[in-house]
């Protein structure tokens, strides 16, 4: 076997030198009638047929590399430059394992030095950790934090209807020990986990008014048991929220703010430490890693100085060696469960170190003027495709202010918009996605109410001859 | 080891310097609100050598699988095929968006079902599901499955897990987050599950029992049946902490023992790389009694193809999506490349390897209990009243070769707890062997030379206490402490 060096004669010589007469032996002490069970597996396949088997599976997917793909929701289709997979490739990163012996590991950590510096300066936040398993994980512990801010004696979490339904539903786990209630505007209970489901994930699932407007709603509805209130900016719809006055309304009451983010959004816009969150939360995955079906990602994960010791996470920091050298090691270990065990702020034992290292090297690579660039482009090809789908025949885009159904506000949206179809979006889909074009999320996949709705993502990798193409498209299915 | 101390990216930037070149706007532009807008971005501004030139030289700051003998107990730090590597980076997996309808990813769905099956039939199982992220994520999915499976059946007054003092840190730590007590189980003279001491702590008030076996001493559970049977006597479930699988892959299966739910580390046992601390993946395998607890959605056959399910009391979802996909495709190619019989071959040669190795260096560091071990062994590291564990940890590295764990498990005081997996040679072992002895001869003659250790590395050694005092956690912070 290629993944065994030792041949037979190596064994038989280790045997003698250990002076056993079998490798059976070893097993003694597992119970005789159960050991050496028969598995119902087939046999070793040469590396040949291996790839040949992963990629007879692979082409069964229709990938964005084979079709036009306007999927966002959580994950989305950025450039990739060639240096991130390159570099992060290497295996003297890919196969290290976390930084327990710092002068053996000082380019896991200097590199996760790097991860937490950037990611401050584009959040706004003063502490970044080395990072969680994605988004919604990464929200899940800032609510679990938030309670033990308050030393478990808040129980309740506001969330508003922006957050993505998934997350939702990982806060919903996360929380389910702690008797601590998720409520959004209008809920009086949090729903149970059957009931969530049956509601089709999110049961604040019929709010698409003003996002403004809800999150002051939430701000007011906080009060002395609310941990904190959970928002998301871009939301889930891909809008942009104004967040200003927001926490000064939570501080008095000792509430804090959640923002949720998207990471590329901010180079153009405000970042959420400049409207005072006390926590912010993200999903890395746009910085240079892989849509990869969902997973690996990258949970980002920041917070104020004076909250460190409550942040669940690793840790890098700065500091000496015996000579006086700059180096870098693990800190504030005794947060962490190795060291408190029961008493540990959370029980993870990782983070994500080689989707930071790629986060971390596409920063580097883009710089400010290139990220800048990147959600620029997002931006502008965003509003174009949703003013071209507006002006179809059938179809609006509310959050350009359409008067649809009365009085809807225009919203500002980053790279993401929801589109109001003549047909129910599954078919759409199903009918655009056989001539190669995935034109957007079907709504009705969270929300019961919403099967006429498209969610469309439009980025740096859809050309507007792709855009033009979306629009045809759908012009002919109106 | 290359000698240097390098620089920060804010420390090389220069600006108007780029790595990129993006393409052009091509449509219109539309007005960013001013009140929305960002003032100001700060990143480090490179060539793309400068770039390349930095990450290449960080990593070759690294021990690693790929340069090193790398004995880290308790992470099976075995080879990471290339293979692997390959297959998950073909298009269709890497550029597959997590939200296509399943229609049009039926390549992954069926990836996920044959995964599921694969390591249900691995470890003698009903069903997995393989949302969870990571090992403690996949603990903390099997506690919140036993507290459901007690809470949907009416029996809510179980508040206590039952965890043996020789368990990693993440068990108690994630008994707490599922809003349980933990009761420590003492271990042993033979370093197994004090018998006695669990049947005492058996009662209608436990919600089960949380067992690493192997155990962090390298050992196996000689009465695992008669630990697990105490346990379900009183009404409780036995979780199995999937750690140390790779000791008994097609040896011996954890259903068959009166495990009712367990976690895999892919990136131990399946050869998952462990990329710096992660990513790594924790699937979860369960019986008939906790099948409809598990986290989903999980992939079942139709008539129509594959397609996601929500088990019917399912605790929800642990992860956005699909589990760490990228992983799951690396852990099926590895299993699909060594087939059942190559499975059972790597667990017996990482048990053979683990006990030449403990048979090379009793002299100096015998294990701590004098069995058989099964993957990895723990020995105790201190030399002398001057010359502790982490100085024979922080030598061992200017020989080229990654320290073992140390301290851990805590029941060991200075704990060298050594697992060599089947990966390696009979000569590194031999190798390493005859470094360690060299070690302790150090440890004799020039105490401070393990003291002072490590010399040859990088950076001499590193203040864990300064870190933590001055806390400097990002670039930013530089300017206000001297580094």
């Amino acid at each position: 076997m290629a993944y065994i060096a030792n041949s037979d004669q190596d064994r038989a010589k280790m045997l003698t030198a250990i002076g056993v007469g079998s490798i059976q032996e070893l097993f003694d002490d597992i119970p005789k009638s159960l050991r050496f069970p028969e598995l119902g597996l087939p046999a070793p396949y040469s590396e040949l047929d291996c790839m040949a088997e992963l990629e007879s599976l692979a082409v069964e997917n229709l990938s964005t590399g084979a079709a036009i793909s306007f999927l966002g929701a959580g994950a989305w289709n950025h450039f990739i430059p060639s240096v991130v997979p390159f570099l992060a490739g290497r295996g003297e990163f890919a196969t290290a394992y976390t930084p327990y012996q710092a002068e053996a590991s000082q380019g896991t950590l200097q590199s996760v030095f790097e991860y937490q510096s950037m990611i401050s300066e584009l959040i706004g936040m003063e502490v970044v950790n080395a990072s969680h398993y994605d988004g919604s994980t990464s929200l899940a512990e800032a609510a679990m934090m938030s309670v033990n801010v308050s030393r478990g004696k808040r129980k309740k979490v506001l969330v508003s209807g922006g957050v993505h339904p998934e997350y939702r539903r990982v806060m919903q786990t996360y929380l389910q020990a702690m008797e601590v209630e998720l409520l959004g505007i209008n809920e009086s209970s949090s729903p149970s986990p059957e009931a969530f489901l049956e509601a089709g994930g999110n049961p604040a699932s019929t709010y698409a008014g003003d996002p403004r407007a809800e999150v002051e709603a939430l701000a007011k509805a906080a009060d002395e048991n609310t941990a904190c209130v959970v928002v998301s900016s871009p939301d889930f719809f891909g809008r942009v929220i104004d967040l200003d006055g927001i926490a000064e309304q939570l501080k008095p009451k000792g509430v804090l703010l959640v923002v949720n983010t998207e990471p590329i959004s901010l180079a153009v816009f405000r970042d959420p430490g400049s409207y005072g969150a006390d926590i912010v939360t993200g999903e890395g995955q746009p910085l240079g890693i892989d849509l990869s079906y969902g997973g690996p990602y990258l949970g980002i994960f920041g917070t104020r100085k004076d909250l460190v010791r409550k942040m669940p996470g690793r840790l890098a920091g700065a500091t000496v060696d015996t000579e006086g050298s700059r180096g870098f090691v693990l800190t504030l270990n005794t947060r962490e469960q190795h060291i408190r065990r029961d008493k540990a702020t959370s029980n993870i034992c990782t983070n994500q170190a080689l989707m930071a290292l790629r986060a971390a090297i596409y920063l580097t690579a883009m710089g400010p003027e290139g990220l800048k660039r990147v959600a620029e482009i997002c931006y502008h090809r965003s509003h174009y495709a949703a003013e071209r789908i507006n002006e179809l025949p059938g179809y609006s885009v509310p959050d350009l202010g359409a008067p649809v159904g009365g009085a809807q506000p225009q919203s500002v949206f980053f790279k993401e918009f929801v589109v109001r179809t003549p047909r129910p979006a599954k078919d759409l889909i199903n009918e655009l996605a056989e001539e190669g074009i995935i034109p957007g999320l079907d709504l009705g996949r969270y929300f019961p109410g919403r099967r006429n709705e498209l969610l469309i993502a439009v980025t740096e990798m859809n050309s507007r001859l792709e855009i033009d193409a979306l629009v045809e498209a759908l012009e002919e299915q109106s | 080891m290359r000698k240097e101390r390098p620089k920060l990216l804010f420390e090389i930037s220069r600006p108007g310097r780029r790595a990129v070149r993006l393409p052009e706007n091509e449509v219109p532009e539309t007005e960013i609100p001013a009140g929305l807008r960002r003032k100001k971005l700060t990143l480090p501004e490179l060539s793309e050598l400068d770039v390349v030139r930095y990450f290449t030289r960080l990593s070759q700051l690294n021990f690693s699988i790929d340069t090193n003998f790398y004995p880290l107990g308790s992470c099976t730090m075995k080879y990471n095929p290339k293979l692997n590597e390959a297959t998950s980076s073909l298009e269709g997996f890497s550029g597959h968006h997590p939200l296509t309808p399943m229609k049009f990813s039926q390549g992954s769905l069926e990836l996920i079902y044959r995964l599921q099956a694969q390591l249900s039939e691995i470890s003698g199982f009903a069903q997995a599901s393989l949302q969870p992220a990571a090992g403690a994520q996949g603990e903390l999915t099997g506690v919140l499955m036993i507290r459901a499976y007690h809470t949907h059946r009416g029996d809510t007054k179980r508040r206590k897990m039952l965890i043996p003092d020789s368990a990693h840190g993440t068990n108690p730590a994630t008994v707490t987050m599922a809003g349980y007590e933990v009761v420590e189980i003492p271990s042993d003279t033979e370093g197994n599950v004090d018998l006695q001491a669990l049947k005492a702590a058996c009662d209608d008030t436990v919600a089960g029992l949380m067992i690493t076996n192997p155990n962090t001493l390298g050992l196996f559970e000689r009465r695992i049946e008669e630990v697990t049977k105490a346990v379900h006597d009183c009404g409780g479930l036995v979780y199995g902490d999937g750690a140390n699988m790779n000791a008994i892959l097609g040896i011996l299966r954890p259903g068959d023992v009166g495990i009712d739910v367990m976690h895999f580390n892919l990136h131990k046992t399946f050869s998952t790389p462990h990329g710096g601390g992660g990513p790594g993946a924790g699937p979860v395998a369960t019986n008939e009694k906790l099948v409809e607890f598990l986290p989903g959605p999980i992939v079942e056959e139709s008539a129509d193809g594959f397609r996601f399910h929500m088990p019917k009391h399912t605790i929800g979802r642990m992860k956005a999506f699909h589990g760490s996909f990228g992983m799951l495709v690396r852990a099926f190619t590895y299993i699909l490349s060594n087939g059942g019989s190559g499975l059972r071959e790597l667990s017996e040669i990482a048990v053979l390897n683990a006990n030449y190795l403990k048979h090379k260096v009793s002299e100096v560091f015998p294990a701590k209990y004098n069995r058989t071990c099964m993957h990895e062994f723990v020995s105790v590291g201190k030399l002398s009243d001057r010359v502790h564990t982490m100085d024979v940890a922080k030598r061992l590295l200017d020989y080229g070769m990654h320290a073992p764990t140390v301290y851990f498990p805590l029941i060991v005081k200075e704990a060298l707890m050594i697992e060599p997996t089947e990966s390696e040679s009979v000569e590194t072992l031999d190798e390493f062997a005859a470094v360690l002895l060299k070690v302790a001869k150090e440890a004799e003659e020039t105490p401070e030379l393990l003291e002072q250790a490590p010399h040859e590395m990088p950076l001499r050694r590193l203040d864990e206490v300064y870190a933590a005092k001055n806390l400097v956690l990002r670039a930013q912070d530089l300017a206000e402490v001297e580094l």
